[in-house]
């Protein structure tokens, strides 16, 4: 915030700039900016720890900007031309398990991600499929040991691309609407129905095996195994998809969503809208299971 | 080397060597029972290698056939062009040909070769002066057809008359592919969480010989089920799969056989 207060200042180009901490050198604020300017050249007043906005200085060319103190939420005050928001910086050592995946994912790969693991985390917004992937390119590219940040940065993917994973979590969620404006907006830049379809294929798919699994009574490592995924991984995205949609319901959408495959891959246009259907009938089923669960 | 369909081949044979030569020519049979192989050695012979031109099936086919065949024979005295597949061709490509056909001059001989001429369509199929039928071989022909050494005895068996499918079936993977089908629609192979069979896992994506050996294979399986009543559901899945695998080549071999195994 300092840094960003002197910015400003320094933003003005011409001036003196004055700086007080307060609330020690209130009063020498106070008697300096009741002052007015004999030339009258601009002056930038910067008062650090401020929990009010004090009286504006008198020249009319003043600047004064004001940094609140630590843990001071809100400053406000209705003469401000311009307001900077610092959000606060959570706590990424506390109850993150994700972190510790990422680090043990590393050791797999036989690289050492201490330095990058909290820009990966931070990055891919929680989507362990994104950090995965992230990871696998690392690994690519760096040889074994220690992985620089600059190498990470490099590669790692900083787009908001919307892909079918999108469309496909908001079905999850069962957010019908949300997911058909996903599916526009993938479609908006070129046809991606039948990249949509497989992804969908393989989501039903793998969701009748992994309710195969349980029913088997399978533990959480034997599913995860099975499905080739970490145990992480299957406990924190996998397991708790549980229940959506009915065996049936899944059988239906497989065998629907094989022939929508081979309708698009012979040209056939109505495809697009049979997978919409398809989406909607998915979702809502799922929406109706999460509210009863 | 060419075996079997002996009288085929002498069909088609007086047929290319009449004077004066006919202008359009097809041969229909089952794929990869010699039929391309023959004609193309046969019309080698006859026109020499720079006045005989096969082409891709497609319009760009059908472009290269026109121009190739308004020109002058260079050696010998007329020029022949080969279309194989003809029959898969969509419309705008088979009015292409016909086009060609109707403008073909005197001393030019389009050759058609395909597995079925009713998908062809009707104003073309009423070009062809000649139409020379091929059938599948006998097992007997088939291991004659095999090359030195012993022919495998499972690979003849699942060739089924098909010599061209010899060399791919052959392999383990395929000998396999039969009893785990087999297994599937007795139901003694768990349909989720078996093994996707090692020949259809490394299938490729577009047409080629293995994607046909597959779909072969698995309707052979599914027609031995075929008159048992309490498993005909998925003989007729396993059916479907191979006509899919065969019809669309770009579909995923993967995810169509675990449809085929669930039977949804």
């Amino acid at each position: 915030m300092d840094r960003a207060a002197r910015a400003e200042a320094k933003a003005r180009l011409e001036g003196e700039v004055l700086e007080y901490r307060l609330p020690r050198a209130l009063q020498a604020y106070l008697d300096e900016s009741s002052l007015s300017p004999v030339l009258g050249e601009p002056r930038t007043f910067l008062l650090y720890g401020a929990k009010e906005v004090p009286p504006l200085p008198s020249g009319k060319n003043d600047l004064l900007v004001v940094v609140a103190p630590p843990g001071k939420t809100k400053l406000e005050d209705p003469r401000a031309t311009r307001v900077h928001v610092f959000p606060r910086f959570k706590s990424f050592a506390n109850k993150n398990d994700y972190i510790p995946w990422i680090l043990k994912e590393g050791e797999r790969l036989n690289i050492d991600l201490s330095r990058v693991a909290h820009g990966l985390f931070v990055n891919s917004r929680r989507s362990l499929r994104k950090v995965s992937s992230e990871i696998e390119k690392i690994a690519a590219l760096s040889g074994p040991g220690e992985v620089a940040p600059e190498l990470a940065r490099s590669v790692m993917c900083f787009s908001a691309e919307l892909t079918p994973k999108d469309v496909l979590d908001a079905i999850c969620e069962g957010k019908t609407v949300k997911a058909v404006v996903l599916l526009d907006r993938i479609q908006r830049d070129a046809e991606e129905t039948g990249w949509i379809l497989a992804y969908l294929q393989r989501h039903v798919l793998r969701q009748l095996t992994m309710e195969r699994l349980l029913d088997e009574g399978a533990s959480s490592g034997r599913a995860a195994s099975v499905l080739g995924v970490h145990p992480f991984v299957y406990r924190m995205m996998q397991e708790k998809l549980t229940g959506l949609w009915s065996r049936e319901s899944l059988m239906e959408s497989y065998g629907a969503l094989c022939d929508l495959d081979l309708r698009h891959k012979t040209g056939d246009k109505s495809a697009r809208l049979g997978l919409e259907i398809e989406i909607v009938r998915m979702s809502e089923e799922a929406s109706q299971n999460v509210r009863c669960s | 080397m060419v075996t079997g369909n002996e009288s085929s081949r002498q069909a088609v044979e007086r047929v290319l060597r009449r004077d004066p030569p006919p202008r359009c020519v097809a041969l229909e049979g089952p794929d990869y029972v010699g039929k391309r192989s023959f004609v193309s050695g046969l019309l080698r012979s006859l026109c020499g290698d720079m006045d005989f031109l096969p082409v891709p099936a497609g319009i760009d086919g059908a472009r290269q056939a026109r121009s190739f065949v308004s020109s002058h024979a260079i050696f010998g005295l007329r020029r022949a062009v080969l279309v194989d597949e003809v029959d898969r061709l969509g419309d705008p490509a088979q009015d292409a040909y016909l086009k060609l056909v109707e403008e073909c001059p005197p001393s030019a001989t389009v050759v058609f070769v395909a597995s079925d001429l009713g998908r062809l369509l009707p104003s073309l199929r009423s070009r062809l002066s000649d139409v020379v039928k091929w059938f599948a071989l006998s097992d007997e022909e088939v291991a004659s057809c095999c090359g030195d050494g012993d022919p495998d005895p499972d690979a003849v068996r699942l060739c089924r008359g098909l010599p061209g499918l010899y060399d791919v079936l052959a392999s383990s993977p395929f000998v396999s592919l039969h009893e785990v089908v087999s297994l599937h629609i007795t139901g003694e192979a768990d349909p989720l969480l078996g093994d996707v069979p090692e020949a259809v896992k490394n299938l490729p994506s577009g047409p080629c010989r293995e994607r046909d050996a597959v779909s072969h294979v698995c309707r052979l399986a599914a027609l031995s089920f075929a008159t048992d009543r309490p498993r005909r559901r998925l003989a007729v899945s396993f059916l479907r799969y191979a006509a899919d695998l065969a019809r669309v080549p770009s579909a995923n071999a993967e995810l169509l056989w675990r449809r085929a195994c669930l039977c949804p």
